[in-house]
């Protein structure tokens, strides 16, 4: 990234662009905040992706935040020409929304070619005071669980439906305005039941299980390419949802809930982070992009970055995005209407009619 | 801990780092002198110059850049009674009324230093409180959380002046507007008819301009004069006495900034009303009360020393727990991040140099921030006496630019617009427009803390002995409140 006067940005405030002086822009539309996850990830990858790509492409990040993450979606799909020089950065929070029928959404991953994107884990864990140590006796326990969380239609579904599936009884506390809100809360006993994404259970919850007030219990595992949910390749030693299944119910998991817990899992965090170009676009410049992507990802400057923001997961490219969050898609009709029935049951959320 | 500070602060002494401290100072002057433009705008811009820099002149960077938008943006709130910042619209309340007295050196003066003192305050008192701050922000759970919200709504009781009635009637409607988009605690969108703009509410930036900033320009133009009107020969007159007067009311200099270190740190209280909480306490505890309002020196001071402090509080829970204490720490989290600095228990074990070096640019920044700006003061108090006719286009612009920048919509500018007629209307009727931004910015807190306790604890919450104290404190100032303004008014 080239360093140009603040000067210059300064005067061009109301401009998303500071940093274009002849050269042609690639711009990468992150549809949240600066500062958040997905813009984390987006500006750690913009300078390697400008090293691959050399001067004659200037990377910028671009926000478009809004609606959850709807709008920058809708102003990628809808309003930048399919050039190959605009791209999109998709995270859980607006996967979600298409993946339910948010009649708001008019952008459609199949529409899109996948460049590259990374996954995040997830990891559920208690209080040292409920006395439970294992996933047997979280099955078993008489006591109170209260699990805080932000959103039954955000990344909560995920933990919600893993409660459902293993028959846990927890008492439900959404509407922490974030899961750092929802740690705090573990941390002052309002709760006593959490999960944090792999980067922020290593920095902030490893340090409480190491001074004995928390424990690890399960994994939500991770989606591989047959369909199967494998432990966490960061977590080994952690059972995976799967397993806990298991011990808890005595057989493999099937049926709609299962199918519901796997597409929300995989456009939740198998495939969590996703950088994706117009479906149209020139295919040379999209084999370009991949080629960039590919070289860039294997940067050890970028692995060591990497390695801390996400937790030390590896990237996937091209077309496995594409088949990644396909699997979401996949989730069969029956498994949809059981998971949309189950949120309007237990958490009352409406969802709006399609309008088409 | 006394060596590592002494090694911290020469990091910081290095001439790289002090260029970007320096560096950082002035984008966050621009930004703070720019009404609409406040911190996040400033860490934005800076963010992408971040990657790839050592970690301690990217933080001296953005920490320098932090400390000093709630000096400069005094400028606007004095000069033009125009928010800077959505941190310094308290300050207009007396800081304006100085201006068009004749007295905006005064008033910048005593501005400048006592957002100096409550910056090394606040920044002094993170670095006492940091080792042992861990319980302190575990002891506010969600109940104890919505009684303070309460407590900051209760502020509307004092800032409504005779009317405590339409304040509170103000109040509602800031809760009503904060209540469009997405509901803080239910998977619902309210009031959004179907436009995609309404689903994250309005933005606070769109409505502190939309409130203050355009019924004002409309009354200038309608006036047709300059803002200083004929007293605007002198305005550089008086700029030593408002050194004095920080002096002199040292104590509100102190008193204000540990009140702002206090709303900054707990989290979700909205450390963008810090300033109002510190001018209504202020009110309700001095003598002779019945001057502010009206060009009293210490209804500038007060918020002031209070919002620059409010920066070190809002570090403590951003530092330690990794969750944002304002809009400001919320993109300084992912800067850090992006420094590959992972805020949590280490800041204090494994990073304490980092964490050292945050406290040492923050009280420099601060001291070099005053000085830019008193260095400034003298050039730009003229502003004031620049006809409205010719001064207006310009500031049109500049807001107009200020609210676009908050999500770059064109819902941003009709927002803008539609607030600003609604409030100069409600102030043309005598409708006090403080308690709406109140309302609004403590809405959303209050939602989702009531939710929470509710659900949590059922109605038992309510017998927590914090939680009644907070209730009594609340009860108290509010009863004291209203009854002051009476007597005033009588």
């Amino acid at each position: 990234m080239r360093f140009r006067p603040l000067w210059l940005c300064l005067a061009a405030l109301a401009t998303p662009s500071c940093a274009d002086g002849g050269h042609e822009t690639l711009e990468i539309i992150v549809p949240f905040r600066e500062g958040g996850g997905s813009d984390q990830w987006a500006r750690a990858l913009a300078p390697f992706l400008q090293r691959q790509l050399g001067d004659s492409l200037v990377v910028q990040v671009v926000n478009i935040p809004g609606a959850s993450g709807l709008q920058g979606g809708n102003v990628f799909a809808l309003r930048r020409a399919p050039d190959g020089r605009s791209l999109f950065v998709s995270s859980g929070s607006n996967v979600f929304p298409a993946l339910l029928g948010e009649p708001a959404v008019r952008y459609d991953f199949a529409d899109f070619r996948g460049i590259v994107g990374s996954p995040v884990g997830g990891v559920v864990y208690a209080s040292a005071e409920l006395g439970i140590g294992s996933v047997e006796e979280l099955c078993e326990t008489e006591q109170l669980l209260v699990y805080g969380g932000v959103s039954p239609t955000g990344l909560d579904m995920v933990p919600l439906l893993a409660f459902e599936l293993l028959g846990v009884d927890v008492l439900d506390i959404l509407g922490y305005s974030g899961k750092g809100a929802a740690r705090v809360a573990f941390e002052q006993g309002e709760t006593n039941l959490d999960y944090q994404t792999s980067p922020a259970y290593l920095a902030n919850v490893v340090p409480l299980v190491e001074e004995g007030t928390a424990v690890p219990l399960f994994t939500f595992g991770m989606l591989d390419e047959t369909g199967r949910v494998i432990r966490d390749p960061v977590f080994p030693e952690l059972p995976s949802l799967a397993d806990a299944y298991w011990t808890c119910r005595g057989g493999a998991p099937s049926g709609d809930p299962w199918d519901a817990y796997r597409a929300v899992l995989v456009a939740g965090f198998s495939a969590q982070k996703n950088l994706w170009v117009h479906g149209d676009a020139p295919d040379g410049r999209v084999q370009g992009l991949i080629r960039a992507a590919a070289a860039a990802v294997e940067d050890p400057d970028f692995l060591r970055l990497a390695e801390r923001l996400l937790g030390g997961y590896s990237f996937y490219l091209g077309e496995q995005v594409e088949e990644n969050l396909a699997a979401t898609s996949r989730m069969p009709p029956a498994a949809t209407a059981w998971l949309v029935d189950f949120l309007t049951r237990e958490y009352g959320v409406r969802l709006p009619e399609r309008a088409d | 801990m006394a060596e590592e500070a002494l090694q911290a602060l020469l990091t910081l002494l290095v001439p790289v780092n002090l260029a970007f401290m320096l560096a950082g100072v002035v984008v966050g002057m621009a930004v703070g002198i720019l009404p609409g433009l406040g911190g996040t705008v400033g860490l934005s811009l800076l963010l992408p110059f971040v990657f790839g820099m050592d970690q301690a002149p990217a933080i001296a960077m953005l920490i320098g850049m932090a400390a000093v938008v709630h000096t400069a943006d005094t400028f606007p709130s004095v000069l033009l009674g125009v928010p800077g910042s959505s941190g310094s619209q308290a300050t207009i309340m007396d800081g304006y009324p100085l201006a068009r007295k004749g007295e905006a050196a005064r008033a910048l003066s005593a501005a400048f230093l006592s957002s100096m003192a409550g910056g090394v305050v606040g920044a002094v008192t993170l670095l006492l409180i940091l080792p042992v701050a861990r319980p302190l922000v575990l002891a506010f759970r969600s109940p104890e959380l919505f009684m303070l919200a309460l407590l900051g709504l209760s502020m509307v009781g004092i800032l409504s002046g005779k009317h405590p009635l339409r304040g509170g009637l103000m109040a509602a409607l800031g809760l009503l507007i904060a209540s469009i988009g997405a509901a803080p605690a239910t998977p619902f969108y309210r009031f959004t008819f179907g436009q995609l703009y309404l689903y994250d509410g309005i933005p606070l930036v769109v409505l502190a301009l939309g409130l203050f900033a355009l019924p004002e320009l409309l009354d200038l133009l309608v006036a047709g004069a300059s803002i200083a009107g004929s007293q605007a020969v002198e305005v550089g007159r008086g700029r030593w006495e408002g050194l004095q007067d920080v002096i002199r009311e040292r104590l509100l200099v102190f008193r204000s900034a540990v009140l702002g270190v206090a709303v900054g740190f707990i989290p979700g209280l909205g450390g963008s009303v810090v300033d109002w909480i510190s001018y209504g306490v202020a009110a309700q505890t001095s003598k002779n009360a019945e001057s502010f309002g009206k060009g009293d020196i210490r209804g500038v001071i007060a918020p002031e020393s209070s919002n620059n402090a409010k920066e070190g509080g809002a570090l403590i829970p951003t530092l330690l727990f990794g969750i944002p204490g304002s809009g400001t720490t919320a993109v300084l989290l992912g800067g850090l991040v992006l420094l590959g600095l992972q805020p949590g228990p280490r800041m204090i074990r494994g990073d304490l140099d980092v964490t050292l070096l945050i406290v040492w640019t923050l009280a420099l920044a601060n001291v070099f921030g005053a000085l830019g700006c008193l260095a400034l003061s003298g050039l730009v108090a003229r502003l004031a006496t620049v006809r409205a006719a010719v001064l207006a286009p310009f500031l049109l612009v500049v807001m107009l630019a200020g609210a676009f920048q908050s999500t770059r919509s064109w819902g941003d500018l009709v927002a803008f617009v539609v607030i600003g007629l609604m409030g100069w209307v409600l102030r043309r009727l005598g409708y006090p427009l403080p308690p709406v931004l109140i309302g609004f910015v403590l809405a959303a807190s209050i939602e989702r803390n009531l939710w929470i306790s509710m659900t949590r604890y059922g109605w038992s919450w309510l017998l927590e002995p914090g939680v009644i104290g907070i209730g009594i404190i609340t009860v108290v100032l509010t009863t004291l409140g209203v009854r002051l303004n009476r007597r005033t008014a009588g």
